[in-house]
């Protein structure tokens, strides 16, 4: 059962929404903007250098970028595209690095503050 | 890697439009199938046309109707006369407009069958939990 979180600012209107299945719908209620939020990258330095280089080259869909996401842990969240900070915390499942960064996006879009955070 | 969307909502959704008005203090509202003609503080029927208008009568002795005239690709224009946009102004607009987004969301996730989980506000902003039992 998945989650569908939305995220309205009133001192817009405007509302925000991480890309996820089902949110299609909502998608055409304005005009959208998609941006990259945050990454799941290796948390071993080399190994994120060529996760980064092979992701560079490849498309996300790409069978490519499917095995990248086999590799094993640990995995670390970069959100410098919005919260601007590398979460604490590494995760040895890439699923469990995915659900931390979810949670903490939507904190974010809600609080705007970081917690559990490092710069 | 995580995308995400912004939605810069547009009044498209004529029953969410006028639910919103009324939670604005508007509880008077008309709506028309065909735009009718808005009329002036001098009680002169103003050239603008609407299909939702709130009559002056609801809103004040010197103001002008105000109006959403529907256009043909279905979103909704409003017509505020810059008399009456001294009390209804940007910070006004803002207001319903968060008030629509919130009502036409709830509305497109109830429209998809998914379930409706929390309501949190935090600091000026709301955030809506459903979920979806199909996936």
């Amino acid at each position: 059962m998945a989650e569908i979180i939305i995220t309205i600012d009133q001192s817009t209107g405007d509302m925000l929404f991480l890309e996820t299945s089902g949110v299609q719908a909502f998608k055409a209620l304005g005009r959208l903007r998609t941006r990259r939020a945050s990454y799941v990258l290796p948390a071993d330095f080399w190994a994120r250098q060529v996760f980064k280089l092979i992701r560079w080259f490849i498309r996300d869909d790409s069978a490519g970028a499917a095995w990248c996401r086999t590799w094993r842990g640990p995995w670390l969240v970069d959100t410098t595209p919005t919260a601007g900070v590398v979460l604490v915390g590494r995760w040895m499942n890439r699923q469990d690095a995915i659900d931390a960064e979810v949670a903490f996006l939507n904190s974010w879009f809600l609080e705007g503050a970081c917690q559990h955070t490092t710069a | 890697m995580s995308a995400y969307n912004s939605v810069t909502t547009i009044y498209k959704d004529q029953e969410c439009l006028v639910e919103s008005l009324k939670e604005m203090g508007y509880t008077e509202i008309e709506v028309h199938e065909l735009p009718q003609n808005l009329v002036g503080y001098h009680a002169d029927l103003r050239q603008q046309r609407a299909h939702i208008i709130i009559r002056r009568k609801h809103i004040g002795n010197a103001s002008n109707d105000i109006g959403y005239l529907r256009n043909v690709d279905g979103t909704f224009t409003e017509i505020i006369s810059d008399f009456d946009k001294r009390k209804h102004d940007s910070k006004w607009s803002t207001n319903l407009k968060a008030k629509y987004t919130e009502a036409v969301t709830m509305k497109t996730a109830h429209a998809k069958g998914f379930h409706f989980l929390s309501r949190r506000v935090v600091n000026g902003k709301v955030q809506l939990k459903f979920s979806d039992r199909r996936s």
